[in-house]
């Protein structure tokens, strides 16, 4: 009796079944849908990550960090580049092993997942979700918020001179009221405004506030950030009349 | 029954087989001799391994029957699937037997006779030296020149079964021999 004679025999006796349509069917899905969502994370992780540095007050950070290398590079910018890089190899690998993408040489099949990220990291911070997703990500998941650079911690020290939080609503020219990270409620006065860095704040601005306390709940800004760009507030237009 | 199954395309025998275990007989006793050979070619593991092997082999197409993608060659998937589960064997065991059977001496007339290379063998001692060459060849060397020079098999048909690129399969046969002769020189001298 011969190998295929031996083969045939050996999968009559000991019932040997063949996989269905469906398992295949379902590996095959579930193998795309894991391709996609590592690119979508990927892309996000990213979008998040070139935000969060490209907001990043380096001179504030290398103030109030003792080791700015040690600081950033356990920060959430940093780990989520590590995250995208990750998925980066692990959807090349994916798609290696179960497409025919192996007909094509490497820097086809690369330059192909760069691209579909990069699709969707310019999604993310067109629409504003990557910003989205951070601030969600923040708020409810401590881990995240512990390594974030903006964490609550980090911004909240107004003894040190350092505020950040929700425009809520604006009084006049010169003053406005503001709920920092903690949920506190702070009135806030502008001195030294210059002209010729005019610019508008709205209600529900996130904004970061440089100054000093001058009595409880009260604080005096030198300068007022928003979006990391170094910005003196002169005007604030209220949208409520 | 047996003569209409034996002019169906292998292709046409994996639908049969689906419907039918015995037409799979069939498929099998097609691949059996060829794949064999294939899988001592390259790992030059024993008669009794090489059997082995290829009853997992045979055992895995079957339950893969239904996954069997119509995009390709059937020759070329059961030749992966040989290669695969004969790289695992290698990797179980952690070593390349180092001698190759000599009552398989064929595989050196074919290589030494293909007309992409050009090698002569005059001589007991040159065929030694020539089973001693393609020993000390990579195993990614190996596959692409036995694949290419034995089995006679298409570049897109080697990328499909090593899963490289056809490009790669080119450079891999061109360094392959390349390799080959440099060792033929250095086994000369």
């Amino acid at each position: 009796m011969g190998i295929s004679e031996n083969v045939l025999k050996n999968i009559k006796e000991n019932e040997i079944e063949k996989k269905s349509d469906f398992q295949f069917k379902l590996e095959k899905t579930l193998n795309y849908l894991l391709i996609i969502a590592g690119v979508v994370i990927s892309g996000l992780s990213l979008a998040i990550a070139i935000e969060s540095l490209l907001s990043l007050d380096l001179d504030v950070v290398s103030r109030s960090s003792s080791n700015l290398f040690e600081y950033l590079i356990t920060s959430i910018p940093i780990l989520l580049i590590f995250v995208s890089i990750a998925l980066f190899f692990g959807i090349y690998l994916d798609i290696t092993r179960t497409t025919k993408s192996y007909r094509h040489t490497k820097t086809i099949v690369l330059t192909s997942i760069f691209g579909g990220i990069t699709v969707f990291v310019l999604f993310f911070i067109v629409t504003g979700l990557g910003k989205v997703t951070d601030r969600i990500f923040r708020e409810n998941l401590p881990l995240y918020s512990i390594f974030s650079p903006y964490n609550n911690d980090f911004w909240v020290q107004p003894q040190n001179g350092l505020l950040a939080g929700n425009v809520v609503r604006i009084i006049d020219e010169d003053e406005f009221l503001l709920l920092d990270e903690r949920g506190s409620l702070w009135n806030v006065q502008l001195i030294q405004p210059v002209e010729s860095n005019v610019a508008f704040l709205r209600i529900n601005d996130n904004v970061r506030l440089f100054g000093e306390v001058i009595e409880q709940l009260r604080f005096i800004a030198s300068e007022v950030r928003v979006d990391s760009q170094r910005i003196i507030i002169r005007r604030f237009v209220n949208i409520y009349p | 029954m047996n003569k209409e199954l034996k002019r169906k395309s292998d292709e046409e025998l994996v639908q049969l087989s689906i419907e039918n275990d015995e037409n799979y007989l069939e498929l099998m006793k097609r691949y059996e001799v060829r794949l064999l050979r294939y899988i001592r070619r390259i790992s030059n593991v024993s008669k009794e391994d090489a059997e082995d092997i290829l009853q997992e082999v045979f055992i895995s197409v079957y339950r893969n029957l239904r996954g069997f993608d119509q995009s390709l060659k059937f020759s070329s998937w059961i030749y992966r699937i040989t290669h695969n589960q004969t790289i695992s064997h290698i990797r179980k065991i952690k070593r390349i037997p180092k001698t190759i059977d000599l009552e398989d001496g064929n595989i050196f007339d074919l290589i030494a006779s293909s007309s992409e290379m050009d090698i002569e063998i005059h001589n007991k001692i040159e065929r030694e030296n020539i089973v001693k060459a393609i020993n000390e060849l990579d195993i990614k060397y190996k596959s692409v020149l036995i694949l290419r020079l034995i089995e006679e098999k298409e570049y897109t048909e080697i990328s499909d079964i090593l899963k490289i690129p056809i490009s790669t399969v080119g450079t891999n046969i061109n360094r392959a021999k390349k390799i080959l002769i440099e060792n033929l020189n250095k086994n000369g001298n």
